[in-house]
Parts: structure tokens; C-alpha cells; sequence
């Protein structure tokens, strides 16, 4: 987690800012233990690391986007939902994103399901590992980007919660999620080598500190 | 004196209930609410047509110009009111930029952000909720100089 910058409202409290990684895997009133979040603290360093290093560093500014539309369609769905978590969240609005959440509760499974296949392919672990990191750091990003906004932030973004809990069907959703440009400029979508390199260092590390 | 005095004691209620139902209207219909993030970052090349009516029957066409300095051009729509749609959906994505639907007050604008270096023409078409009407895009990207900084207004030609 980059440090929290100076004289701005926090717009993300901080027990929930610890891991949004689990906030956005369903309903907020259906929260189950994940183990992957107590896995050790070398860990969520690199990955806090290379947070810091994908939202602060000029060189990462460029935004890449998928040759597939499909592809490119489950980051936007991804970044819709991780964007009314964060909204959510840091506005008390969190029986929003349940109806959301259990409005488009098929598609947002699938999208996930999706997403991960994407992110593992034919890598294993390191690919569960990347597409944890791409999720923790897309939370991060628009909770920051949210910090930007200040006070403006809430009355919004919640906009948000209305415009899409007016489409008709789930099948609107990702045409819909295409037109919020919620995808950090720093992330990208489909450029996914960085974070898994990161986090499998980290771990190296940690072994060798073992013996 | 004294009888008009007591007209204008007569008046006086009236006046002030006058004066209360004009506050009272005023509270009804507040004025929507534009933040200064939705004003910032334009491009300063930025030419799109004025007053865009679209229509449920057939896709509405629209132009829009733009320079490449890393800002959006948007174009301004709404439903009559004027208010802005409840949502927007992207039917046909730009191959070489990003779409951004967004309200900006009482009206929904449709923004196009050209791909960093791009120059060329592009296309994109969105459907607004509720309604379904539909509009498609022609953009032209003319090569930018400066990139514009998040804080900077928008200054794009209207």
C-alpha cells in the first residue's frame, strides 16, 4: 500500500484499505475467511511495493489494452466492480453493492472465473498469484485515484450504484462497464508478467531467508 | 396615508407567502450538480457539434475533431428537461482510444481519449438508457504537442 498522501480525506478506511483484494469477491455481508490473506507479510510488502512502484512510476503511465475484446471486457467488468467496492466502502454504501453484487452475481462470477483463467493460462501458482496482485493493485489505484477527488468523491461516484442498477439485463453490464473508463492508466489490462515476477522475488526471498 | 398604510399591512402576508413558495420552488427543482473533476483534463483541440438531438428511430451521426495532447473531447447529449440518461453503453469501441460516458450535471457526455502518439481518424458508437437511442462517432485525431496535466481546465473549443 503506497503511503497515504498528507492533508487529503482518506476516503477508504484503513481496516478496510489493509487487503481489498477479499472486499471484491462478493457480497460484503458474505465475507469468508481467505486464507490467501494470511499468507506471510513478505508477501503483501511486495506486493505493497510494487504498488507504490505501478502508481507512482512515469515509465508505467502508458495504458495497455487487449487486442481481444473479450479480454478486454473482463478487466473493465473487474474494474467496474472493484470501483463500487471501493465507493462502497468509503461511503457507507455498502447494501448498494450487495444489490449489485447479487443483482449481477452470474456474470460477476463468470467474469472472475474468466479473468483468473486468463491470469493463470498454462503458469500455475504464479498465475493465481499475478491475477492477486492485478486485483489488490486495481482496489489500491482507484482508491487513490478516489483520494484525488476528496470530498467530490461520494456524491459522484455513488451516481454510479443508479446508472447501474438501471440496466435492463445482465447482459448490458459490460457494454456498460466500457464506457467508465475505470482501468488505471498505470495498470492496463492484459500486461501481466509484472506483478508475478514481483511476488514470486518476494517469495524466493523469503525462502532463502528461511535457511 | 392611514388607509393605504393598512393596505399594505394587508398586503404584507401575502407577499411574504409569495416569497416563501418562490424558496419552496426553488428547493424542488435544485440545479444539478457539476464537479470541477468532470471539467478538467479537455483537450485544447477539440471541436464537436453543438446541440446533438439523437433519435430513437436511427443512429444520430456526429464529427468530432480533436488534437492528440493526451485530453478528452466530449460530446454533450440529454434526454429532455434537459436531464441526463441513466446510463450509457459503448456498442462499438474505438480501436485507437477510450470512451468515457459520464453525467456532467444535467446532461451526459459522451468523451473520446485518443491513444498516446495516435493520429488518424477512429470511430465508436454508443446507446443510451433509457431509450436505446443511438450514436455513432467519426473521429479525427490530429496530432497534439503539449500533454495536458489532470489539473488543467478544459479549454476546448465548444
Amino acid at each position: 500500500m503506497p503511503p497515504e498522501p498528507t492533508g487529503r480525506p482518506a476516503t477508504v478506511p484503513a481496516d478496510r484499505r489493509a487487503n481489498p483484494v477479499a472486499k471484491t469477491r462478493g457480497p460484503m455481508s458474505e465475507r469468508t475467511p481467505d486464507t490467501r490473506r494470511q499468507r506471510g507479510a513478505a508477501r503483501r510488502a511486495a506486493i505493497a511495493a510494487l504498488s507504490a512502484a505501478l502508481l507512482l512510476s512515469p515509465a508505467a503511465v502508458a495504458a495497455q489494452r487487449c487486442a481481444d475484446e473479450q479480454q478486454q471486457a473482463m478487466y473493465e467488468v473487474a474494474a467496474l466492480k472493484t470501483e463500487l467496492m471501493v465507493v462502497a466502502t468509503a461511503c457507507r454504501q455498502e447494501e448498494r453493492y450487495n444489490d449489485f453484487v447479487r443483482r449481477f452475481r452470474s456474470q460477476l462470477g463468470e467474469n472472475d472465473k474468466a479473468l483468473l483463467r486468463h491470469f493463470t493460462g498454462n503458469r500455475g501458482r504464479a498465475g493465481q498469484r499475478a491475477y492477486d496482485a492485478y486485483i489488490t493493485n486495481l482496489a489500491n489505484a482507484r482508491a487513490m485515484l478516489g483520494q484525488d477527488l476528496g470530498s467530490d468523491f461520494c456524491p459522484r461516484n455513488s451516481r454510479l450504484f443508479t446508472e447501474v442498477m438501471s440496466l435492463p439485463g445482465d447482459t448490458e453490464l459490460a457494454a456498460y462497464a466500457a464506457g467508465k473508463d475505470l482501468i488505471p492508466g498505470t495498470l492496463g489490462a492484459c500486461e501481466t508478467p509484472a506483478p508475478a515476477a514481483a511476488v514470486r522475488s518476494a517469495s524466493t526471498r523469503r525462502r532463502t531467508s528461511r535457511r | 396615508m392611514t388607509r393605504l398604510g393598512g393596505n399594505w399591512r394587508a398586503l404584507a402576508p401575502v407577499v411574504a407567502l409569495a416569497m416563501l413558495a418562490g424558496c419552496v420552488e426553488q428547493r424542488a427543482v435544485p440545479a444539478a450538480r457539476v464537479f470541477a473533476v468532470d471539467l478538467q483534463g479537455g483537450a485544447r483541440l477539440c471541436t464537436v457539434p453543438q446541440n446533438v438531438e439523437l433519435s430513437g428511430d436511427r443512429p444520430t451521426e456526429a464529427r468530432m475533431v480533436i488534437g492528440n495532447d493526451g485530453g478528452w473531447c466530449g460530446i454533450s447529449i440529454a434526454q429532455s428537461g434537459p436531464k441526463p440518461y441513466d446510463a450509457g453503453l459503448v456498442t462499438a469501441r474505438p480501436a485507437h482510444g477510450r470512451v468515457h460516458i459520464r453525467t456532467v450535471g444535467d446532461r451526459t457526455r459522451v468523451d473520446y481519449i485518443p491513444d498516446r502518439n495516435f493520429a488518424g481518424e477512429d470511430t465508436f458508437a454508443v446507446r443510451m438508457l433509457p431509450g436505446g437511442a443511438q450514436m455513432r462517432v467519426a473521429v479525427t485525431v490530429q496530432p497534439g504537442a503539449t500533454p495536458v496535466s489532470a489539473t488543467t481546465p478544459a479549454t476546448a473549443a465548444r
